[in-house]
Formats: structure tokens, C-alpha cells, sequence
């Protein structure tokens, strides 16, 4: 390369970085990276230097991601599970088939769905349904993206990634655009919305609706006639012209309904109100544990270990957990909001090597914590904890599309700090969701250099790292973010038979527990 | 016992993977110069690598296995976008061929980096911190500055020019032939 060639590649090359080169520019660095071998040695020099520093300040950007509320253009603020691996598979020559007989009430398929990037929902529950064939398949645990839901009679409901809950009775026609925008043509929906699902829009015929509070029902028929009933919260109605411009809009305060018909362009309050159904909130069925899954933990000779009393009840060892006491929040009326926190610490624990096992079944699609290790002098009282910040070893959390944070809705964190305290740490996320009113195995390992999360038997990601490690002593806690932060990402939903092992289990070991649920006896 | 080997391999798959994840990601990146789909190819083959493992012969290099599978991901990739504007084939291949022998000048060339980041002004590292952590375009760092787009470009022009001026004395210093 001449003088004049490298100044010239030089000015390429860092346009190229900044992804500012045009057709012509690109074909000229082109040309020079094909015809001179240092103008590849710099670009590869330079990509790698980006990479570096991209790596580098990554590291340094793992700003508390618990309490921290993230500027949308922090995007890239942790260790995310790109950089990790994804490894997930495997299992499905693992998996016996005798799993065909799995006895779990919940649970129909053993595999559950994979994400995909389009997917805006999952569907959890299925009712008597009755489709064309030629119609998409509506299979329980499908994931759910932009598509069309049709189907003659029958119910389903979908849990959206935002939290959102969205049930369809049919005849049914709906047409699924985005995580926020949907279209009804035919039948009934009714919605239970969360702060974090706002801005949803629904429209039918001639008719756009912005939800503007938390439960709604509408009902399209055959004449394209649309009825509203607004249970909780508002919502804006508005009748639209040809060109989809609203043209005249009411709004539809609480405990009313409305009917609006696009043909003749009328909106006209409905008194009394129309009797649309409303979202029943689900039982959540209890796990029955098989006496094999608890002699194969005992094998692996856990250090701690935590059941509820039904677990208590079927031979299952705890230690002692205290049930928090709730402060007097409305939300926490909540029966299943309950927190724990362990009476006595793990002493000496174990960072260099360690796993935490536990089942969990989440009410709904949200951003719930299920369990930390928190670090603390074994003589720590109840009242010391609002004394001192939490120093979270570890954080295993469910995941909801929140506007706030960064981690995609319906996934698994597992967080680790080395060493434990209340900023920094590694990220890993399950490459599949968890399904409302399921029951999943969760796994997390540490090893020397090395982080493992896995769910149902199934390695999800891991990462390398690099740890700090020491002689301390760690509550567990379950339920919500912190013993001070109790009412902060509170779980709601079921957490059971926990176990804390002083070493890394291994890939067959998870998937022998796991397995050992479904076995037979 | 189909169970066993399965998980066996797994183990051992994880342990190669986890050593090699960061060569592998360079590779992909100095051969499909796209970032933001870096990810999504490394993903790809890590799981393309995974599904063939029984497949790998463990007495040849685990990396230059993954390499195949990542420069098959990334043809892949290519073709999905094929009208955007890409490397052309012959600059790919010499980019892939090339880009095999720089491991170990990698790890050194990355840890002078990190050397060298210390060393440069606080408001250079302000600017790189804006950019790689707050991922700040610069555009949006010009106007957090007050300063001019164009006048930013030269900014991290120039501080990419002096870190990379600095690492490569560095490893000169440690006996390295740069070029």
C-alpha cells in the first residue's frame, strides 16, 4: 500500500466503524481489504479493538441492576446472554419417554415452547376448541408472535410478556400485530392489563379502543356491532372513518359499558351494563413431589434445604424459614405474596463452588424475585436488615417486558455477584419462558470459572467469569427483592423444595433431579 | 446409557465452548463486520457446534472445528441479507483464513488495550464511556457536549488512534512482531 492508499484506508476504516460509509466508499474499502494484506491487519485490529472495548466497558457498566431504573439507552448495561452461550437443546434426546406419562396436572408437554424474537405471548390455557383445520394450531405453551387466532368455538387464553392477560372466547377472529396492538374482528376478549402493558390498543370494525386502566371485556358480532364493559380503570373509544382517523371518541369510565356502531357512527351508553365476562384469577395446583425426587437430592447432600410444610409432610428436611412479617400495603392482601427469609445463616458458605435448586410456578407472566443469598454475620437479627444495604450473592428473578429494565419478559435471571454485594455482577437468562400456573425445575450452578442456569432439566446459558471469593455467611431469601425491600418485585406465585448444595452439580445430576420427578414411583 | 454419553459430551462441550467463546466471537466479528448480529450468529453456531459435538474429533483443535460452523453461520447470515451492502466473498475468505492464525496476538493485544485505556486523558475515557457503556451515538454525545458532530467523529478517531498506537508499542515491548 502506497502512502497516499493507507491515509486513504485509514479515513475508510474509521468511517467504517462509525458505520458511515456509502455504496461507493464501501466497494473502495472493500477493494483495499481484498488487495492488501495490511489493510486487513489493521481492520482486523480494529474490529478487534472495538470488541475489546465494547467487553471492557461492559464489565464496568453491571451498575446495580436491582435497584437501579435503566435509561433506555443503556441497552447494552450488562453481561447479557449474548455474550454468554446459549446451549439449551440438548435434552430432547435426553428426555425418556416415559415422560409421555408426566403426572403433572399443569403440565401437558414436557418441552416447553422456545423463545423466538416475534413471540408477544404464550398461550395457557385451552378450552374445548373447535377450528378449521386449515386455521394456525392453537396447542397449549405455544408461544404466540404476529399471527391470526381463529377459531369457531372454544377458549384460550394468552399471557402476554408484558404481563398483560388476554382470554378469547370464540366464534373467534384475532389478529395478534404487536405486543401493544391487536385487532378483534369476531368475538369476545376480555383483559386484565399491568402498568407495565399500557398503551395496548384494541380495534374491531370502524373502531379503535386505547385502554387507559387496568380490566376490560369487548364483544364484536356478526353485524360488526362492538360492545365495551370497562371493570376497572378507563378507556377511550372512538369510531373511525375509512381512512382509520378517529372521527368522534368517548370516553368509558369504570363499571360502564358502551356499544358502537360503525355503520350508522353512534357511541350509546348501555344501561344497565352488558355482563361480559371478566379474567377469573387461577388456582395455583400444588406440586406433588415424588419420593424419588427427594432421595436423589439427599444424595447430592445439600447444606440447606426448604420446603413448605407440604413438603414438610412428604419426608422433605427444612431448616427453618421465617414467613416475614407484611407490612400494611394494599397489595400485599395478596395471599401469595408471601416472603421468607431463612432463621439461620449458611455459615461459611461455599462461593468457590456452589448450587441452588428449587421448583417455582408463577401466577402470571411478571417481574417476581424467587430467591437470594444474602450476605450477613450469622448473629444478624430481624432488625439489623434496615440497618444495611443487602449484599446479594446471588439473585435468581422472573422476568416480565418491563419499561424499566432491560431483560426480556417471560425469562429466568439469574444474577451473580462476586464478590456479593449491591451493584455489578453476571448475568444469565433462560433461552425458554416460564409458563404461568406451571411448575418449573430451576437449577443455578457456580463453579471455579464458571455459571450455569438451567430449567427444566435443561442447560439454558452460562458464562465464564472471573470471582472474587470469601469466607462469609448468607441468609436465603424468598419472595421479593430484600428483607428491607419486601414489597419491591414481590413474586407472586408458588416456591418449593429449595435446595442449597456446596458444590457444582453437574449436567447429569440436574437433569437426574429433574427427572426423578417424573419417574414412577 | 444413551443418557450418559449425551451428558458426558455435554460436560465436555461446555468446558471447550467456554474456553474458546471469545476467539470465536472475534472470528465472527472480523468476518461479518455487522455488530449488532454478531450475537445471533455466535448463538447460531453454538448451537449448530452443540447438536454435531458427537461429531468432533477430539484430537484436532476445538477452534478451528467451531470456526467451520461459524463461517457456515455466517454465509447463512449473508444470504438473508444479501442486498445490503456486504464484503465481497474473496475479501471474506482472506478475512477467515487470516483471522485464524491472530489468537494469541488477540489476548495480548487485549490486554495492552485495557492497559492503555488507563493511560489516556479522563476526558477521553469520559468519551469512550459515554460510547461503549452508555451506548450513546455520537451524534447524542455531540449534543450532550455541545460540541459539533463532525469535531466528535475526529475525537474517537483520534483516541482510537492513540490507544491503538499504545497497545501496539506495548506488545512490541513484550517481543511481539506488529505489522
Amino acid at each position: 500500500m502506497n502512502d497516499q492508499e493507507q491515509k486513504e484506508f485509514k479515513i475508510l476504516l474509521s468511517d467504517f466503524i462509525e458505520d458511515r460509509l456509502d455504496e461507493s466508499r464501501w466497494q473502495q474499502f472493500d477493494e483495499l481489504l481484498k488487495t492488501h494484506r495490511q489493510a486487513r491487519n489493521w481492520y482486523r485490529q480494529a474490529l478487534s479493538m472495538e470488541m475489546d472495548l465494547e467487553d471492557r466497558f461492559q464489565v464496568f457498566s453491571n451498575q446495580n441492576p436491582i435497584v437501579q431504573v435503566a435509561s433506555k439507552k443503556r441497552v447494552g448495561g450488562f453481561r447479557l446472554d449474548w455474550k454468554v452461550i446459549i446451549a439449551a437443546l440438548i435434552l430432547l434426546a435426553l428426555i425418556p419417554f416415559f415422560l409421555i406419562e408426566v403426572t403433572l396436572p399443569a403440565r401437558k408437554s414436557p418441552l416447553p415452547a422456545y423463545v423466538t424474537s416475534e413471540s408477544y405471548a404464550v398461550i395457557t390455557e385451552v378450552k374445548d376448541i373447535f377450528k378449521d383445520l386449515s386455521d394456525q394450531k392453537i396447542n397449549l405453551y405455544r408461544e404466540v408472535g404476529r399471527e391470526k387466532i381463529k377459531f369457531i368455538s372454544g377458549h384460550i387464553r394468552l399471557e402476554y410478556f408484558n404481563g398483560a392477560i388476554v382470554e378469547l372466547e370464540g366464534p373467534c377472529e384475532y389478529y395478534l400485530q404487536s405486543e401493544e396492538r391487536s385487532y378483534l374482528k369476531r368475538g369476545q376478549l376480555s383483559a386484565k392489563l399491568t402498568p407495565d402493558s399500557e398503551d395496548f390498543k384494541i380495534f374491531s370494525p370502524g373502531v379503535s379502543m386505547v385502554e387507559l386502566g387496568t380490566e376490560f371485556a369487548l364483544k364484536v358480532d356478526s353485524d360488526e356491532m362492538t360492545q365495551i364493559s370497562v371493570f376497572e380503570g378507563d378507556a377511550e373509544v372512538s369510531l373511525l372513518n375509512d381512512r382509520g382517523e378517529s372521527v368522534h371518541s368517548e370516553r368509558v369510565p369504570r363499571q360502564q359499558s358502551y356499544v358502537l356502531n360503525p355503520k350508522l357512527q353512534t357511541i350509546a351508553a348501555q344501561v344497565p351494563a352488558f355482563e361480559l365476562s371478566r379474567i377469573e384469577t387461577k388456582e395455583r395446583v400444588s406440586l406433588p413431589f415424588k419420593e424419588k425426587y427427594l432421595e436423589v437430592c439427599l444424595l447430592d447432600q445439600p447444606v440447606y434445604q426448604w420446603g413448605t410444610s407440604a413438603m414438610e409432610m412428604v419426608g422433605w428436611k427444612s431448616h427453618g424459614l421465617h414467613q416475614m412479617k407484611l407490612n400494611a400495603l394494599p397489595q400485599e392482601a395478596n395471599s401469595e405474596g408471601k416472603t421468607w427469609l431463612s432463621m439461620n445463616a449458611i455459615e461459611y458458605f461455599n462461593e468457590a463452588e456452589f448450587s441452588i435448586e428449587f421448583w417455582f410456578n408463577a401466577s402470571a407472566i411478571h417481574q417476581g424475585a424467587l430467591l437470594s443469598l444474602l450476605r450477613a454475620e450469622p448473629s444478624h437479627t430481624f432488625d439489623d436488615w434496615s440497618k444495611m444495604a443487602p449484599n446479594h450473592l446471588v439473585f435468581l428473578e422472573a422476568c416480565a417486558e418491563a419499561k424499566d429494565t432491560m431483560h426480556s419478559g417471560g425469562r429466568l435471571r439469574y444474577l451473580l455477584r462476586s464478590p456479593s454485594g449491591n451493584t455489578g455482577g453476571y448475568n444469565l437468562f433462560s433461552q425458554v419462558n416460564y409458563i404461568p400456573g406451571k411448575w418449573h425445575h430451576v437449577v443455578a450452578t457456580c463453579a471455579k470459572d464458571l455459571i450455569e442456569l438451567y430449567m427444566d432439566g435443561q442447560l439454558q446459558s452460562f458464562t465464564k467469569l472471573e470471582k472474587q471469593v470469601s469466607q462469609d455467611h448468607y441468609f436465603l431469601y424468598l419472595g421479593a427483592l430484600d428483607p428491607v425491600r419486601q414489597n419491591q418485585r414481590r413474586f407472586r406465585g408458588g416456591i418449593e423444595a429449595v435446595s442449597v448444595y456446596s458444590k457444582r452439580l453437574s449436567v447429569q445430576q440436574v437433569q437426574q433431579h429433574f427427572l426423578a420427578q417424573f419417574s414412577g414411583s | 446409557m444413551t443418557n450418559q454419553i449425551s451428558s458426558h459430551l455435554s460436560e465436555r462441550f461446555l468446558e471447550l465452548y467456554v474456553s474458546h467463546q471469545d476467539d470465536l466471537k472475534r472470528y465472527i466479528m472480523s468476518i461479518h463486520p455487522h455488530r449488532n448480529e454478531i450475537e445471533d450468529i455466535q448463538q447460531n453456531t453454538a448451537m449448530a457446534l452443540m447438536k454435531k459435538f458427537d461429531q468432533y474429533d477430539a484430537t484436532l483443535p476445538f477452534l478451528n472445528w467451531a470456526f467451520r460452523f461459524a463461517h457456515y453461520e455466517v454465509l447463512k447470515h449473508r444470504e438473508k441479507f444479501a442486498k445490503r451492502m456486504q464484503l465481497c466473498r474473496a475479501t471474506l475468505e482472506m478475512l477467515a483464513e487470516e483471522s485464524q492464525a491472530d489468537r494469541s496476538l488477540n489476548q495480548a493485544r487485549s490486554r495492552a488495550l485495557h492497559r492503555c485505556i488507563e493511560l489516556i486523558k479522563p476526558e477521553w475515557q469520559r468519551l469512550l464511556s459515554m460510547r461503549y457503556e452508555q451506548k450513546l451515538k455520537i451524534k447524542d454525545i455531540a449534543r450532550e457536549l455541545g460540541q459539533p458532530v463532525k469535531a466528535c467523529y475526529k475525537h474517537f478517531e483520534m483516541i482510537r488512534l492513540k490507544l491503538s498506537e499504545c497497545s501496539n508499542q506495548r506488545l512490541k515491548e513484550e517481543g511481539w512482531q506488529i505489522t
